[in-house]
């Protein structure tokens, strides 16, 4: 803890203070000269712009990886999981669980991806089966529903009050120039390791080869062996396991609340669809660009403005390239 | 281990769901030393929804306080019924349900919501039933143009009067140059203004605010923009959590104070180390021995808080600003119904006359920590400002903006109509 | 093409809320005056889904361009309420067509994220521009003396604006099922079953979707303007994701392929809510199991159970 409050002290000097142009415009009128009187005239320093795109980047992976277990449910199963951001959640309150009780944010990293799998797998049975292969509507309705009993079932045992984790490990490393925390460098190499694992899975096991059968044609798949219920089994299994995941790993760079849930969807939702549907890269290279595109914006533009420039830009995607980024026009 | 709450005994537990189906109207009569047809007060509260952390509060007090004073003579001799129902943090849902206070429940006062869209829509509609509806909005829009209403009084403070008191002390102690770093949205920004208006007014010069957009999961970008000269950095942001945790770990090492009420947001114990040397603006204190108000222990024994200001069925730090507000506003209806001879709803007209001549209510049961001014004009009451400091683990006094300092201009005069 | 048991079904359910309105007091018809607003956004959602093949996730959005239009207006115009409801109108109009000229583009999930983006940076963008939307606080319909046609209108919770409310919407779901017998009703059909086709065909597939979506847009910035008159105060949190996402959850509770379906679900959503809220703080619990229930016992929702009963018995 000492560690980690001290912190990355030293990239006092390297992430300077801009003196903000179109910022400026957020600001009372009066105050423009005393801004101007710090002397801080210019406009962009390298160290902010890393900053920023480090940052994206390192965003991105977990939004990948929220994204992996959406795509994987869409692609295959045609559903719409509006619950998906409500399991992220869970995953980030037991890791809130395990901090505080049992003192191991470790444990939560194993602990959370299981019992968010195995919740799954009735869930499956019961709710998500019956509504494959109807109306999209269907799904979305079944789905909301979950995501209604998933965040109140958390409200009523974690309750309403924000709650915070501290990172496991404290610290920053120096890299192009800046100084980063530690732990969502570490974090976001765990979550690279898994896309990676989770792709090879998909290129080198049987498993994966149905998989990849099922998303080309379920009913090919069906009349070739492949066993379809099974296939759609785990993809919801690891999905729900990847978002509880992804939960962990964020807690302890957000606020855990119980619908923390709802923000993530919007973004997730929409870097699936840019990047393609059962697009792995195409999703993650898609929230590479989001996260990216939001820290740069906001070098230039008033925070509000920059996270809403880098959330529009993605409409002249799905206007250009509607089957995704890699796919080329219809 | 650091918190046991009956909450967290229940997780676990498949009953947890089921266990928590309580009824929303909680309707209690504790008629002892009373007599008479129950006063029913209607609390409309943020039971659940993003609010909820806050709504916990309130309810816990209106709750307790309702039965300590049907404990202790009631209102003029007569039982209190307090009816409370849950907006859901919703704007629609708590319309509905004030509507449903009103007309259905009949209530004769009413304790309002704290989301301030809420208590905007609703103070009209309770305007219109000649019911009093006692705000628990600290947006200070509330009592300002366009939106005071005769019917309402605010006995809780507001982002005005919290901004206008805390800023000068914390300007003299804390230095003159200051950063913000604020939520985008309607209370940020308001809180942001009067900041300015504050740290001006002592002083001292405000340097670039950055804003926070809504929703966004990671403050880390908007935090590295703080400007790193500044003395303090003042934070009305929702996630005040991550927002302290982060400007620490990123080498901020000035003085940082959080919005009005903040301390009911959340349970200030979550920060654990990073917390220490961070300020509040809060109506009350945590810690009995801060306030040395017998007034105050009484309250905590009938709430079930320590004298550490810790609720002990939950386990968490008392949210104490919104205990004080609900007090407040509890004591406001117990003097002016006794005061003025109410007896019936349609008295509540000459009730509010009667309170508009009210100028001070006296330190008592109900106004635990002093006296209370209330401003006839716009119906908004001045308290005294706590200054909280986080320090070895707990909140602890640092030091009191008398409620003189907090008086601003009113934009509204309800005296003439 | 006409469906005559849907229209006659919802008309039915908008006299029994009228009828019974007086019966059932004071403050369950403003509880009701506020479903028939709601109805509006539920039915442009469908129109869009269902005939214009646009998932809009961004309904909620028009439907509250239409409230605040109605705000500003009554600011600008006073009381006039035709005007006022004209201004939603035209707002929702204005919206849904920028909206629409960009969807049409894009691929049938592209369109549904292109709306989820416009959910998000409208909602953002009206949280910051205070001045103009009052943010989370709202802005308060300015007091004023209404009047309808001439006459002196009460706006607000009560049992007038659910009277018009329904009236309007009565007249539109009429006009619809009017519509919904001739010729260039058959072109949106064939336009929204195959629209390749229907442009090889010589039809301006595109042109009948825009104008399918301008006329949702209508729809919910009349309901907007109608839910102003009603609120009589308008927060931005009326334009957020999560309002959408309810309209989309009424369309499909009513059954989202019949535009009639509409006022049922709303209705079926809004008054479990209300009569839960009495007994526990556990709503979304409950509206959560009810909503699973929908989607495996009654996937195409109310109206939908009438369709599978006739097929049925036509089998």
């Amino acid at each position: 803890m000492a560690g980690f409050a001290r912190g990355w002290v030293t990239s006092v000097t390297l992430v300077k203070p801009r003196a903000g142009l179109l910022t400026s415009r957020y600001e009372p009128e009066h105050l423009q000269s005393a801004m101007t009187a710090t002397g801080e005239d210019f406009l962009l320093d390298w160290p902010t712009l890393a900053f920023q795109i480090v940052n994206g980047v390192v965003w991105a992976m977990f939004l990948g990886l929220i994204a992996l277990g959406l795509n994987a449910i869409f692609g295959l199963l045609g559903l719409l999981n509006m619950a998906h951001g409500a399991v992220y959640a869970v995953g980030a309150v037991i890791a809130w669980y395990t901090v505080n009780r049992l003192g191991s944010f470790w444990l939560a990293v194993f602990a959370a991806p299981l019992a968010a799998g195995i919740a799954s797998i009735p869930v499956y049975r019961f709710v998500l089966r019956p509504t494959i292969g109807q109306d999209m509507m269907v799904g979305l309705v079944a789905t909301s529903g979950l995501l209604f009993v998933i965040n109140d079932t958390l409200l009523a045992l974690y309750g309403g009050s924000p709650g915070l984790v501290p990172p496991p490990i404290g610290g920053a490393v120096g890299i192009l120039g800046i100084y980063y925390p530690t732990y969502r460098l570490v974090a976001a190499m765990m979550a690279i390791a898994i896309l990676a694992a989770f792709w090879l899975f998909l290129r080198s096991t049987a498993i994966g080869l149905w998989i990849r059968c099922v998303a080309q044609s379920p009913t090919l798949a069906k009349a070739s062996g492949v066993p379809v219920e099974r296939v759609y089994l785990i993809i919801v299994v690891l999905s729900a396991a990847f978002a509880a995941l992804a939960g962990v790993l964020v807690a302890p760079m957000t606020t855990i609340s119980y619908q923390m849930g709802l923000s993530v969807l919007g973004p997730a939702f929409i870097v699936v669809v840019v990047g393609g549907l059962g697009s792995l890269g195409g999703a993650v290279a898609a929230a590479v660009i989001m996260g990216v595109a939001r820290g740069v914006f906001s070098v230039f533009l008033p925070p509000t403005y920059a996270e809403v420039c880098a959330i529009a830009l993605f409409l002249p995607f799905l206007y250009f390239r509607p089957n995704g980024i890699f796919r080329g026009r219809a | 281990m650091k918190r046991i709450s009956r909450r967290n005994v229940l997780l676990g537990s498949a009953a947890a769901a089921t266990a928590s189906l309580v009824p929303t109207a909680v309707t209690r009569v504790l008629a002892q030393g009373t007599s008479g047809d129950p006063i029913v007060i209607g609390h409309q509260c943020e039971l659940t929804g993003w609010d909820s952390a806050t709504g916990f509060w309130r309810d816990k007090a209106a709750t307790g306080l309702v039965d300590w004073l049907n404990a202790n003579g009631g209102i003029a001799g007569r039982p209190v019924r307090l009816v409370t129902v849950d907006t859901k943090s919703d704007v629609d849902t708590g319309v509905n349900q004030l509507r449903h206070l009103l007309i259905q429940e009949k209530v004769d006062f009413v304790i309002g919501a704290e989301i301030s869209s809420i208590a905007l829509a609703s103070n009209t509609i309770a305007n219109e039933n000649r019911t009093l509806y006692m705000t628990m909005s600290s947006s200070e829009a509330t009592t300002g143009k366009g939106a005071a209403v005769p019917y309402q009084f605010r006995m809780t403070t507001n982002s005005a009067a919290t901004a206008a008191g805390a800023a000068q002390k914390y300007v003299e102690s804390i230095g003159k140059r200051w950063a913000t770093f604020f939520a985008d949205i309607k209370w940020g920004q308001s809180e942001r203004d009067w900041w300015q208006k504050g740290v001006t007014a002592a002083g001292g010069e405000i340097g670039r605010a950055i804003a926070l957009p809504v929703d966004a999961p990671d403050l880390l970008p908007f935090i590295a923009q703080i400007d790193r000269s500044a003395d303090g950095i003042f934070i009305p942001v929702l996630n005040a959590l991550q927002a302290i945790q982060l400007l620490r770990s990123s080498g901020y090492d000035q003085q940082v104070v959080l919005a009005g009420l903040s301390f009911s947001l959340f349970d200030y114990r979550e920060l654990g180390a990073v917390g220490d040397g961070v300020f509040g603006i809060e109506t009350a204190p945590v810690a009995l021995k801060d306030s040395a108000s017998s007034e105050m222990a009484e309250i905590y024994k009938a709430l079930g808080i320590d004298d550490d200001g810790i609720h002990t069925a939950s386990g968490k730090a008392a949210g104490t600003s919104m205990i004080m507000g609900i007090a407040q506003s509890l004591g406001f209806v117990k003097a002016n119904v006794e005061a003025s001879g109410w007896k019936v709803k349609d008295d509540t007209a000459a009730l509010i006359r009667h309170a508009e001549t009210v100028e001070t209510y006296a330190k008592g049961p109900l106004f635990p920590l002093g006296d209370v001014i209330v401003r006839p004009q716009d119906h908004q009451a001045f308290m005294d400002i706590y200054l909280l400091k986080i320090a070895g683990g707990a909140v602890g006094k640092y030091a009191v903006a008398p409620k003189e300092s907090t008086i601003y201009p009113a934009e509204v005069d309800l005296t003439k109509g | 093409m006409r469906d005559r048991v849907g229209i006659v079904t919802a008309l039915g359910v908008l006299a029994v809320l009228c009828a019974i309105a007086p019966l059932v007091g004071e403050f369950w018809s403003g509880v009701l005056a506020r479903c028939v607003s709601w109805m509006f956004l539920a039915i442009s959602f469908s129109l869009a889904y269902s005939y214009a093949n646009i998932p809009s996730v961004a309904q909620a959005t028009v439907f509250g361009a239409g409230a605040y239009a109605a705000v500003w207006a009554t600011s600008l115009v006073g009381g006039n309420m035709i005007l006022i409801m004209t201004a939603g109108v035209a707002a929702g109009a204005l919206i849904a067509l920028v909206f629409g000229a960009l969807l049409l583009k894009m691929s049938h999930s592209g369109a549904a994220i292109g709306t989820i983006i416009f959910a998000v940076t409208f909602s953002m963008l009206g949280n910051a521009a205070v001045a103009y939307t009052g943010g989370t606080d709202g802005l308060p319909m300015p007091a004023q003396a209404f009047h309808l046609l001439g006459m002196p209108f009460a706006v607000g919770p009560n049992i007038g604006m659910l009277l018009l409310g329904s009236a309007v919407l009565a007249a539109l779901l009429v006009a619809f099922w009017l519509f919904s017998g001739t010729r260039t009703w058959r072109v949106v059909r064939a336009v929204q079953q195959n629209a390749m086709r229907a442009q090889v065909l010589g039809y301006n597939a595109a042109g009948y979707r825009l104008a399918v979506f301008a006329v949702s847009g209508c729809v919910a910035g009349l309901g907007g303007a109608l839910y102003a008159l009603i609120s009589r105060h308008v927060a931005i949190e009326v334009v957020s994701l999560s309002m959408s996402l309810k309209s989309i959850l009424w369309a499909a509770v009513g059954g989202v392929t019949s535009i009639y379906g509409g006022p049922i679900g709303v209705l079926a959503v809004q008054l479990a809510s209300e009569l839960l809220l009495r007994w526990t703080v556990r709503v979304d619990l409950i509206i959560g199991l009810m909503l699973i229930a929908v989607a495996l016992w009654m996937p195409r929702g109310v109206m939908g159970l009438r369709r599978s009963r006739s097929s049925q018995q036509s089998q």
